[in-house]
């Protein structure tokens, strides 16, 4: 789930940018801005701010909705508003929206492309670079992201420094490079920044409960469940209708073994925007808990929503690869779709999803090869650790295995309501079964025997 | 004589491959040129598809210095108000056009049509400013500017626009600053536009004779932007202003080898002969003035450095002058002004030509020659306190282009 947090906290931009046409989290609100300037651009079509101020609708109509097809429509407005003015330093915004529509639709590349061409336009406006830092995060480019969020200090800003809302936007973006970069701790620092900023500019409910998600997230995956809670239940407080805080909620109910709660919290998130994320969290516990029939109507919904659509399609593939690969299900062909992902999204956690479906169609080497790249920045997700101890055992490396499942649990013994359980049989048989015979570079040494690796 | 041209960034496809550095990229605006051509492939009537071609046609005329770039972009213009007559974007870009090519009183009357259909549009108040300040009026110039500025604080075209305005007013620090913010705010791939900002800056720089950090602005620019010819011209008066005279002879030489424009022709006749090469240099000069006087009547022009050299070396003043008048009928900017006061200054009519240097130092200029020629007219007309005036700031911002000036006054103090 937190390997989604990147495109979906590019929306977040587009929502804090028009405030001035009074978008909030209410689908409501929505509905009536979007009719509402639907009527103005009946009488005025020739300007070009409706438009942009229409496609930003759209696209927290998208959000609101998790259906694909309004980004079609946003697009379509913010083309409009383009052919209007382009060239315009005025253009910058709907060229920031066009960029979020793209990494909304995981075209990352294209959001990159978008962003620049906004921030080409000399606006003076530098929240592109946190479309354009978030893109290169999902293409795994997480130096030059870096560099692109510290563009969002403005030493010649309005206020001679950094402003509030860019400090927000620098903050809980460089936050989530900590995490993936192994500094929990200053990770968690810097969320807590960016949520006192976002309350102290007294930022759209939506936004504020995303960043309470966000360190939610971080502190989960930390072991710090307290810090989980406080944060999901913060969320949740502002935004009573916070699908991501619901979920997040639900996967600590989940770790805390309280699982009727967990399937009441994930059912809520559901019936807001149904991820198949969080039908794939409900299916294991409804599974876990014996619900088959409630199982199955997720499994159902899964299926569904990972193919909706085309766009659906893509934005689905990582979770839909996770999800037939957690439970053996069309093994292969999640192997198609980890690697789709990975064509569009180079970062470590779609590395980590290729390495885990190739493991489980039983290409140790080539999951071991893959679990490298999703490592390599030293990030402690106990989910990653999991992943990788997995491999190792079915190579062989016990040693390696056991430090990294019980790394896993050490930060959280309910780190996942499948996983955990997985980690400590495996950690049982480590200490009874017998050694495999692999290699995988650079961790194997040349075996010495006929293929008997030991460290 | 510079040329700030407002660098217009388009829309059009995805860059791909965006992760490289600008050297690995094809340059900026044929990327997008390429861009919008794609999207005509598909989409022939697309009309915003063909304005952001003329837009990219034009900035690759500054990129590469080839100004047939220009025609073609008005062709491009052309069929898109053909398909959508009177689309803003289109007659836009036709301004910007215009300003590349010179071509300032048409550019600022179709500048003012568009500001009053649409007057929050920051460019076309930058396009005003620039054209203002082109044809002298610095007044306005300013208040376009300020229009600029107020209707998006900290926009990179504003602060280009005013860091040249702060230049022609002498505030060299104020337009070091505004070009070092343009420069913050100027993205990684584009790269001619950051080279072309450093390279105004180096100038800047040069002019102060702040020699080093000059030279260490030119590096960047040359980084940023490999064989970028603005930047070599800018090198090659460096060297001249370091006496190293065969290195700037063989800089602009090397940038003569593509589309060398007036401008460079007659630097490359200066450095011959301050290189010694009097045959050589006196060739560049006949090729220059021939060039030159093709041109007289055209917006793009190098009227000025033709005057210069007919008060000069060229030893016809009287049609110095004439061409000094033409000039002055169609642009009252400090370089126009200081040339039109020089040919009087030649032709022994002192007090028009001290009514006219007086305007041009009046704006505020800090550049050297034109403070040498006020105190040299200043002398003229018997205003020695004056003249001493203009030729003490002259010697402080560059003692060598005032040389010839305190020469005199050393003979005529000896006598």
């Amino acid at each position: 789930m937190f390997s989604k947090l990147t495109s979906i906290r590019a929306l977040a931009v587009a929502v804090a940018i028009p405030t001035s046409v009074g978008l909030c989290a209410s689908q409501d609100a929505t509905t009536r801005t979007i009719q509402s300037l639907q009527s103005h651009l009946k009488v005025f079509p020739g300007d070009f701010k409706a438009y942009d101020a229409l496609g930003a609708a759209y696209i927290q109509r998208g959000r609101e909705t998790a259906d694909a097809s309004y980004y079609e429509l946003a697009k379509e407005a913010l083309t409009k508003s383009l052919d209007l003015v382009s060239s315009d330093p005025a253009a910058a915004s709907a060229k920031t929206h066009m960029a979020v529509v793209s990494m909304s639709e995981h075209e990352f590349e294209d959001a990159l492309g978008w962003a620049q061409d906004a921030l080409a336009l000399g606006s003076g406006d530098p929240s592109p670079w946190a479309i354009a830092g978030d893109a290169l995060t999902d293409m795994g480019e997480y130096e030059q992201a870096a560099e692109a969020y510290e563009k969002l200090s403005n030493p010649f800003g309005p206020r001679g420094g950094r402003s509030s809302g860019l400090a927000y936007e620098h903050d809980s973006r460089v936050a989530y490079l900590r995490f993936v970069q192994g500094d929990s701790e200053n990770a968690i620092r810097l969320m807590h920044q960016a949520l006192a900023t976002a309350e102290a500019l007294h930022m759209p409910a939506e936004n504020v409960a995303w960043s309470d998600y966000q360190l939610g997230e971080i502190c989960f995956k930390s072991g710090d469940l307290g810090c989980a809670e406080r944060a999901y239940q913060a969320g949740l407080s502002i935004d009573p209708n916070s699908y991501r805080n619901f979920a997040g909620l639900g996967e600590l109910r989940a770790a805390q073994e309280r699982y009727l709660e967990a399937v009441a919290l994930y059912q809520k998130a559901i019936a807001v925007v149904p991820y198949p994320m969080f039908a794939a969290a409900l299916y294991d516990l409804d599974v876990k808990l014996g619900y088959v029939e409630d199982a199955r109507k997720q499994y159902d919904l899964i299926e569904f929503m990972g193919k909706l659509n085309p766009v659906n399609q893509r934005l689905f593939y990582r979770e839909l690869a996770l999800f037939y690969a957690d439970h053996d299900l069309k093994l292969e062909e999640s192997v198609g779709l980890a690697k789709s992902e990975l064509r569009v999204r180079r970062d470590i956690y779609s590395w980590d999803i290729l390495a885990w479906v190739l493991h489980k169609n039983g290409r140790e080497l080539e999951a071991c090869e893959a679990m490298k790249h999703a490592l390599a920045l030293g990030t402690k997700d106990p989910v990653l650790e999991f992943h990788a101890g997995m491999i190792e055992e079915r190579l062989g490396h016990v040693e390696r295995a056991r430090a990294l499942l019980e790394r896993a649990l050490a930060s959280n013994p309910h780190f996942h309501v499948l996983y955990a359980d997985q980690a400590r049989r495996t950690l049982a048989q480590i200490s009874t079964g017998e050694p495999r015979t692999a290699f995988c570079r650079p961790w194997a040494r040349p075996p010495k025997t006929g293929g008997m690796l030991q460290r | 004589m510079k040329t700030i041209v407002i660098t217009l960034i388009l829309t059009t496809a995805a860059l791909a491959g965006a992760l490289e550095t600008g050297t690995n990229l094809p340059p900026p605006a044929q990327r997008r040129i390429e861009a919008a051509r794609l999207v005509l492939e598909r989409q022939p009537n697309r009309y915003q598809a063909y304005n952001e071609l003329a837009i990219a046609l034009a900035h690759r005329a500054r990129e590469t210095g080839d100004t047939s770039y220009y025609r073609q972009a008005e062709q491009a213009i052309g069929s898109s108000l053909r398909i959508q007559p009177h689309n803003f974007e289109g007659e836009q870009a036709h301004v910007f056009v215009l300003i590349g090519e010179r071509k300032y009183q048409q550019a600022l009357a179709e500048a003012h049509a568009l500001n009053r259909v649409t007057p929050d549009t920051v460019l076309v108040w930058g396009y005003m400013a620039q054209a203002e300040a082109a044809l002298g009026d610095y007044d306005k110039a300013e208040e376009a500017a300020q229009w600029m500025m107020n209707l998006r604080p900290g926009n990179v075209p504003a602060y280009l626009v005013g860091a040249s305005l702060r230049e022609d007013w002498g505030d060299i620090s104020g337009a070091l600053d505004f070009f070092n913010r343009a420069l913050q705010e100027t993205p990684p791939l584009e790269t001619e536009e950051a080279a072309w900002i450093l390279t105004a800056m180096a100038r800047l720089d040069r002019l102060s004779g702040s020699f080093d950090a000059a030279d260490a602005l030119l590096q960047r620019a040359s980084g940023e932007f490999p064989g970028y010819y603005l930047t070599a011209e800018e090198c090659a008066r460096l060297r001249m202003a370091q006496h190293r005279d065969e290195d700037s002879v063989e800089l602009i030489k090397k940038r003569n080898q593509s589309f060398p424009s007036l401008q460079s022709r007659y630097l490359l006749a200066e450095a011959l002969e301050r290189a010694g090469h009097t045959a050589e240099a006196g060739a560049a000069y006949r090729q220059f003035e021939i060039e030159a006087r093709s041109r007289i009547d055209e917006a793009d022009n190098d009227n000025r450095e033709l005057v210069l050299y007919y008060t000069g070396r060229g030893q016809r003043d009287d049609e110095a002058l004439r061409i000094a008048r033409s000039e002055f009928g169609r642009r009252h900017d400090v370089w126009t002004l200081d040339a039109y006061a020089w040919a009087l200054y030649s032709n022994r009519q002192y007090d028009e030509a001290r009514r006219q240097i007086d305007k041009a130092v009046e704006v505020g200029t800090h550049e050297a020659t034109i403070l040498s020629h006020a105190a040299s007219i200043a002398a003229a007309t018997g205003d020695t306190v004056a003249a001493n005036r203009y030729l003490k700031m002259s010697v402080e911002i560059d003692p060598e282009v005032a040389q010839p000036l305190l020469a005199e006054q050393k003979g005529n103090r000896g006598k």
